[in-house]
């Protein structure tokens, strides 16, 4: 069964993408516009790995990955930022919120692809 | 005294609006600065004369008088200046919408423009894919291929096989030519022997006729021999006649098995050639198969190559398309970075007003901590923008992939 991945970020271009890059490797993937949107979907239907923007409206990344992690069935999910932010400090604060990794756009397909390999298979 | 204690308490007064006049400049109001630099240049004027006269008291009097209308100048150019500025932020506000309304059209054309490539790209993506799966279902075929050279290499086998068992036939029918020539020799001697027969039949018959002539001089006491030697003379013609029939037919038998003799000799060349020639033909053939087979396995190999690289290529298109993620984000920070501007070139008209009252050109009293308010709001206004500008959410300054980072 093929898994699924959650891309979270208020560009539509960007979730074309990414859903273009997985879904040629068939991922299914579902999209959201926000963190809300993100955390809403997330919830209505357990995904495998979610990739999200950190500069959002209604909610931003972190406090996203905040979120799931206080979620029982995310707590132990892969969670990736895929975000123009780069700083050490913003980085620092991921990590401490509990997300997988980091992921400076804009993006490889395929780096990306090796990514979501190693943390999903 | 009073006029010399009012002229020191302006004069700072004075300097601030100098001041204020030189924050306009920087904030890109020249009518602003123009204003206050004024107002700045009739405090100082106002003030020195005030100092200058204060020992005069004989003086005093003139000086109100020209205070009074210092003041009245003031409060003069403080309306017009707020006027002009008035215009100006008006015409500030509705630049600073237009590029607005200008960076949200540049965005959506973006989205849209970047959407539609995007479209393509997944288009081209899918396509490529397809080809890809056309691709290996061919060299799978080529796989079929292998199995194609297995053939080759099986009926090349069973042609050797077919070759090596007719060349087998030929010599074998070669020793049957032997083995027919012998016969022939044989039936040759067969001859011979019946030749001796009818020598020795002819020499009985000789003989009985001798026989039968002595038997006859013998007269009646040869009768019997008579008879005895007409029989043998019967017996050797019987014998002569069953030789000739034997002859004729050891005859028939030789002329057939020199036909066959003939006949096997044509057989095993015609053959032996036509397998060695088909062999020829055949291997032929098969290296001609075996080269177009080659030769469509590197296309195919080249073709998938070709399709990887297509790939590798919408790969690095979708990497080049998040420009105008990045783009908005950047647009987005202009935004805000005209909206702040607009703020700061808002205040001013509120600067004017505290230095017209510093100056207590409307009042009459001077408040030297009247521009204290709108320079703390101002600075504060100041702080709050730099901030909201100061996170820079785009870190490249190209397209290039960004680093990953895995916790």
């Amino acid at each position: 069964m093929a898994k699924t991945v959650l891309t979270v970020d208020d560009s539509s271009s960007i979730r074309q993408m990414v859903a273009l890059t997985l879904k040629g490797a068939g991922y299914q993937v579902v999209e959201a516009v926000d963190g809300q949107d993100g955390l809403d979907k997330a919830k209505a239907a357990k995904v495998d790995l979610v990739l999200t923007d950190q500069n959002m409206p209604r909610m931003d990344g972190l406090t996203l990955v905040k979120s799931l992690r206080a979620t029982p069935q995310y707590a132990a999910t892969p969670i990736l930022l895929l975000t123009t932010e780069s700083s050490d400090a913003m980085k620092a604060q991921g990590k401490s919120a509990g997300a997988t990794g980091w992921l400076v756009k804009p993006f490889d397909p395929a780096r990306l692809m090796d990514v979501v390999k190693k943390v999903i298979g | 005294m009073r006029a010399a204690n009012w002229g020191w308490l302006i004069a700072p007064i004075g300097i601030v609006a100098t001041g204020a006049g030189a924050l306009a400049m920087l904030a890109g109001w020249g009518g602003g600065a123009t204003v206050a630099i004024v107002i700045s240049n009739l405090i100082l004027g106002a003030s020195l004369l005030a100092v200058s006269r204060s020992r005069d008291r004989r003086a005093q009097a003139r000086c109100a008088a020209e205070v009074a209308l210092v003041r009245k100048a003031v409060v003069h150019a403080a309306a017009r200046g707020r006027e002009g500025l008035h215009v100006g932020i008006a015409e500030v506000e509705q630049q600073t919408g237009a590029a607005h309304g200008e960076l949200e059209r540049l965005k959506g054309l973006l989205a849209d423009a970047v959407g539609k490539l995007i479209s393509s790209f997944t288009s081209l993506s899918g396509l490529a894919t397809r080809q890809k799966d056309i691709t290996l279902t061919m060299l799978q075929g080529n796989g079929d291929a292998a199995s194609l050279d297995g053939f080759i290499q099986r009926t090349t086998t069973t042609l050797q096989s077919f070759v090596d068992t007719t060349t087998r036939n030929s010599a074998e029918a070669a020793g049957l030519v032997d083995k027919v020539q012998r016969i022939s020799g044989a039936v040759s001697a067969v001859i011979k022997v019946l030749e001796e027969i009818e020598g020795i039949s002819r020499q009985t018959n000789l003989l009985a006729l001798n026989a039968a002539i002595e038997a006859a001089r013998a007269g009646e006491t040869g009768r019997g021999f008579a008879v005895v030697a007409e029989e043998v003379r019967a017996l050797s013609e019987r014998t002569s006649h069953f030789s000739q029939q034997i002859r004729g037919e050891i005859g028939t038998v030789h002329g057939l098995i020199r036909e066959t003799e003939s006949a096997i000799h044509q057989l095993v060349s015609q053959d032996k050639n036509v397998a060695l020639r088909s062999k020829d033909e055949f291997e032929g053939a098969m290296a001609s198969v075996r080269d177009v087979n080659t030769a469509s396995a590197r296309r195919m190999q080249e073709l998938s190559g070709i399709v990887g690289e297509i790939e590798t290529q919408v790969g690095h298109a979708v990497t080049a398309l998040q420009f105008q993620d990045l783009a908005t984000q950047l647009i987005g920070v202009t935004g805000a970075r005209i909206d702040s501007a607009r703020q700061v070139a808002a205040s001013a008209p509120a600067m004017i007003e505290s230095v017209v009252d510093a100056a207590g050109a409307r009042t009459g009293t001077p408040d030297p901590g009247a521009t204290s308010r709108p320079l703390e709001v101002l600075n504060q206004l100041i702080e709050r923008t730099r901030a909201a500008t100061a996170k820079q959410p785009v870190a490249h300054g190209d397209v290039a992939r960004g680093e990953v980072e895995l916790f």
